[in-house]
């Protein structure tokens, strides 16, 4: 649960107040009002000019950006392909955290779960953007995060995949008791999947 | 072995013929090179004239801070050569860094080399200390500069790559470990080619030097081996320091990553 109070970043963002409790939470708004920016406030990847963000009740100033960050996973819009094959991609963030690696059957199942028919041991150097996102997606659920903060995960993805992969990734979430914090350009998608809708314009909520 | 034979002012100025023929083929070719060509022949002309003199004075007249004011100007130029050859705004930090990766595994090295290794004594015995100092500190000097280009390119294009690392809960350290591997094999691998083609393809400037100065090439065979292992030795040590310790300053407060600046004229 997060809850940002007073939030100032240059001329990007100015928040009065936002909590964010729901499993599901969409942000939403037109480009460059503030959205991924936020985003990045909650995992410390930004730090904000003055104002606070609480991390379940926590000012996430005084929790180490590491700790937290193992807590609050972020996956940014563009995906990002590591050197290596499609294991090597899909296991990077546990190397990283440097925790046990799973069976190639849990592999599967995250890949499945992306509806990716590829090859573990497949080289990624010509996937499509699309596949390319989705093994980005695939990485970061299996660090079983408790709260996932994603920009724009459908973006890469054809309209016909779209759906599909937000049904699967949603029931995941709720499954598996997670939080999901989204920013979405698809305000259908949004309004279908979030609990709690956050309309963002000119950095400011309204 | 025969003496060597001296080069004489009127011999030396017909190896100018060189430099005229160069000016010749770029004023031919229409490259705008000419006034660089004549500056560096010049250059290097009256630099070299300065160091055999203040090399003559302090041969004869060996001491231990002679020899140490040599070895800092050798590691002053050194240090702001590195400076200037690298495109990126480098932080006071970053500068210091430097300078003490280059002094601290250049002076190791080089000391190593020959207190150690060849027992010259006196240690100071500018004879030895400084040629070898010289070419372990120049070989350090582009070791360093090749990593810092390396690294801080890395730091620029691959910055979505590094903080998508950092997003999935990596250390600074984890998340630029290949960085620092890539720009530290960047850094060896000229000194490593080299050592594969060297008797064969070339022969070396020193091995050269003492064979020419009447040195059996045997004996010059085994300083050019122990100098090239030494070479590599401040190398390594000199780029694994500033590599581990300089990719902090990356960094700030919260592990998120600052911006890295081209230099303006760059």
């Amino acid at each position: 649960m997060f809850e940002a109070i007073d939030l100032k970043f240059k001329n990007i963002l100015d928040i009065e107040r936002v909590s964010m409790v729901d499993p599901i939470v969409c942000l939403i708004g037109p480009s460059g009002c503030g959205k991924s920016t936020l985003l990045r406030m909650l995992n410390k990847m930004e730090q904000p000019d003055s104002g606070a963000v609480y991390y379940n009740q926590t000012d996430v100033s005084v929790i180490a950006a590491v700790e937290l960050r193992r807590e609050v996973t972020m996956l940014p819009q563009t995906p990002i392909i590591y050197e290596g094959t499609v294991r090597d991609n899909l296991v990077a963030g546990l190397k990283l955290q440097h925790r046990e690696l799973p069976d190639d059957n849990k592999l599967q199942e995250v890949l499945d779960i992306m509806y990716l028919k590829l090859n573990l041991d497949g080289d990624t150097s010509r996937l499509s953007g699309g596949e390319k996102q989705r093994i980005s997606l695939g990485r970061v659920i299996l660090l079983d995060s408790p709260v996932y903060l994603l920009d724009e995960p459908s973006a890469a993805l054809d309209p016909a995949n779209e759906k599909r992969i937000m049904d699967s990734i949603v029931s995941w979430i709720h499954e598996n008791n997670k939080q999901l914090i989204m920013v979405t350009h698809a305000v259908e998608l949004a309004e279908e999947y979030a609990q709690q809708l956050i309309s963002m314009d000119g950095g400011k909520i309204i | 072995m025969n003496d060597v034979i001296d080069l004489s002012l009127v011999q030396l100025s017909i190896a100018y013929i060189f430099v005229i023929i160069l000016l010749l083929i770029v004023r031919w070719r229409g490259i705008k090179r000419e006034k660089l060509i004549l500056i560096a022949s010049v250059r290097m002309t009256v630099q070299l004239m300065l160091m055999g003199w203040w090399l003559l004075y302090i041969f004869e007249n060996p001491s231990w801070w002679l020899s140490s004011i040599m070895l800092m100007i050798m590691l002053s130029f050194a240090t702001a050569n590195v400076y200037k050859r690298v495109p990126y705004m480098m932080s006071g930090k970053m500068k210091i860094l430097v300078a003490s990766a280059l002094f601290g595994g250049s002076l190791v090295s080089a000391l190593l080399f020959v207190v150690i290794i060849v027992g010259i004594r006196p240690w100071y015995n500018p004879q030895y200390l400084i040629p070898i100092s010289g070419m372990i500190i120049g070989n350090s000097m582009t070791g360093i500069t090749l990593a810092l280009n390396r690294l801080y390119g890395d730091f620029s294009s691959k910055r979505d790559l590094i903080e998508n690392s950092l997003m999935l809960g990596a250390t600074p350290r984890d998340a630029t470990r290949p960085l620092i591997n890539q720009a530290f094999d960047t850094a060896l691998l000229p000194t490593i080619n080299s050592m594969v083609g060297m008797g064969i393809i070339s022969l070396p400037g020193m091995m050269t030097g003492q064979i020419l100065s009447g040195t059996l090439p045997t004996t010059a065979i085994r300083y050019q081996i122990g100098i090239m292992l030494a070479i590599m030795g401040s190398l390594s040590l000199t780029i694994i320091t500033f590599l581990i310790l300089g990719c902090r300053f990356f960094f700030q407060d919260g592990a998120r990553l600052v911006d890295v600046k081209k230099k303006a004229n760059s």
